[in-house]
């Protein structure tokens, strides 16, 4: 790379830092707002789910054979299913909510994308921290057996939705059936996705078909390194990996589609 | 310090095939120029300027700009509409790098909204919205403005303000103005094109440029 092409290219990133952080400001003011509880909602909301779930299965699950910890099940589940329902919901809107701001030059399709997944992934994240945080000081989660491999299935499950996120705004703008679809398709992930069972569960037959799923891989990985070896876990590193590269490729693609800009 | 246009196509898809509105247009726009583009209404004039502020990209060709181009003047689809004027006023700063604080005091003078200044931008009249976006256009200092059809931002003595403003304290900079509207284009060109059918073509002067323009209205009626 030539020195000219150097700077513009600094040039360039520096624009588009610049850009995605404005837009960060902005999605920040509208939705957490200066006079309301915005930013509280997002890390009640977990909460008050993860409290009544717990009610509901102390109440009904007393002694029935359930030989894991309910709360840290919950709260890996609940948190995930979070991050790629957020991130998908959030992703539809995008170009609609900001599509008077890209009537300026600097603003780009991808940098609308990215300021959202960004900012929604930081507050799942949040949430998911906050709810151990709270569930450690009472007593009902312990520290993790395995950190890494909590995070790196955390870090699985953010890089999906945001992906996820992406794809399914970018083909919304082409289509409103996308937003339809999705919502029924959502419904029918949750029992699919490992949120609500462990895949050791289950039996061989449905053990090979729910790996196919890619959030069950993460959210494996979560519970595996929360629990460390004292609970058998099944992911694979390969495919989840593989999966979100390809997510990625597709997500950039749908992005650099010009018409993209044009639909404003 | 020029903006340079090269066999820029744009097209637009309806359900009768493709519709061809800017057809291999090429333009140079040097600095300090005062350009007047006259068309009239369906002619591509809001899709030749949406191309070149960089709203909007062409189907092909290229646009080379070296020199600071502003956004459509007066033009106030550019505001988020749950932000305040002045949060829109950080938001725009922000993306095109100049202290908010250095530009505020001028924005919040010359724009005239009071107290509304802190309140959404939803809640703006029509004229507010535009008075506000023009004060955002001058406060960030360009090369180049760009002016889609007549300026008419608020009262009489608004507008005077305006005009001021633009034509006389920026009088250094270069001007694009697209307009059905002959007589404003006369009024503030010193050079001046027609464009028809997806066809630009410059003329030597702004009165052979009108005479074309007429008899392409003519023609047509």
């Amino acid at each position: 790379m030539s020195n000219e092409d150097w700077s513009s290219f600094k040039k360039s990133l520096s624009l588009q830092f610049r850009v995605i952080g404005a837009l960060l400001m902005r999605e920040v003011i509208t939705r957490y707002g200066r006079h309301n509880l915005g930013f509280l909602w997002l890390l009640m909301e977990p909460i008050m789910f993860t409290v009544g779930v717990i009610i509901l299965w102390s109440t009904f699950h007393t002694t029935a054979g359930f030989h894991i910890e309910v709360v840290p099940f919950i709260v890996t589940g609940y948190s995930s299913l979070l991050l790629w329902r957020i991130c998908s919901f959030r992703g539809i809107k995008s170009i609609e909510a900001n599509r008077s701001l890209m009537h300026h030059r600097q603003v780009k399709v991808q940098d609308i994308f990215y300021a959202r997944m960004l900012l929604d992934v930081a507050g799942v994240t949040a949430s998911f921290l906050f709810l151990i945080v709270v569930m450690m000081g009472m007593g009902l989660m312990h520290i993790p057996a395995d950190p890494l491999l909590l995070i790196t299935g955390w870090f699985f499950m953010s890089w999906f939705s945001a992906c996820l996120g992406i794809i399914l705004g970018c083909l919304s703008e082409h289509s409103d059936l996308v937003e339809r679809i999705w919502h029924p398709a959502n419904y029918f992930m949750l029992p699919i996705s490992g949120v609500f069972f462990m895949v050791d569960w289950l039996s061989t037959s449905l053990q090979k078909l729910v790996m196919w799923v890619p959030m069950v891989h993460p959210i494996e990985m979560m519970r595996g390194g929360y629990w460390g070896t004292a609970v058998p876990t099944h992911f694979q590193l390969g495919y989840i990996s593989l999966i979100c590269l390809l997510m990625t490729l597709t997500a950039l693609l749908l992005m650099a589609d010009r018409r993209m800009k044009m639909l404003v | 310090m020029t903006i340079h246009l090269k066999n820029v196509v744009r097209r637009y898809e309806t359900r009768r095939g493709n519709h061809t509105v800017l057809d291999h247009v090429d333009l140079t726009v040097q600095r300090g120029e005062k350009l007047g583009i006259l068309g009239k209404n369906g002619s591509g004039k809001s899709t030749l300027i949406r191309i070149i502020s960089g709203q909007e990209y062409p189907d092909s060709g290229q646009i080379e700009r070296r020199m600071k181009v502003s956004w459509p003047l007066a033009f106030s689809g550019g505001f988020q509409s749950s932000l305040t004027g002045l949060d829109n006023l950080r938001f725009i700063s922000r993306i095109y790098d100049i202290d908010h604080d250095a530009i505020r005091s001028f924005v919040e003078d010359f724009a005239e909204l009071g107290k509304f200044f802190r309140e959404p931008v939803k809640t703006y009249s029509s004229g507010m919205l535009a008075r506000l976006a023009f004060a955002l256009s001058l406060a960030i200092e360009f090369d180049c403005y760009l002016i889609d059809e007549i300026i008419s931002v608020g009262d009489a003595r608004f507008h005077e303000k305006c005009m001021h403003e633009l034509f006389e304290n920026r009088k250094d900079r270069s001007f694009l103005i697209v307009s059905h509207d002959a007589a404003f284009i006369r009024a503030h060109c010193t050079h001046a094109a027609v464009l028809e059918a997806g066809k630009l073509s410059r003329y030597p002067s702004v009165d052979e440029a009108y005479e074309n323009y007429m008899n392409v209205l003519n023609c047509n009626a």
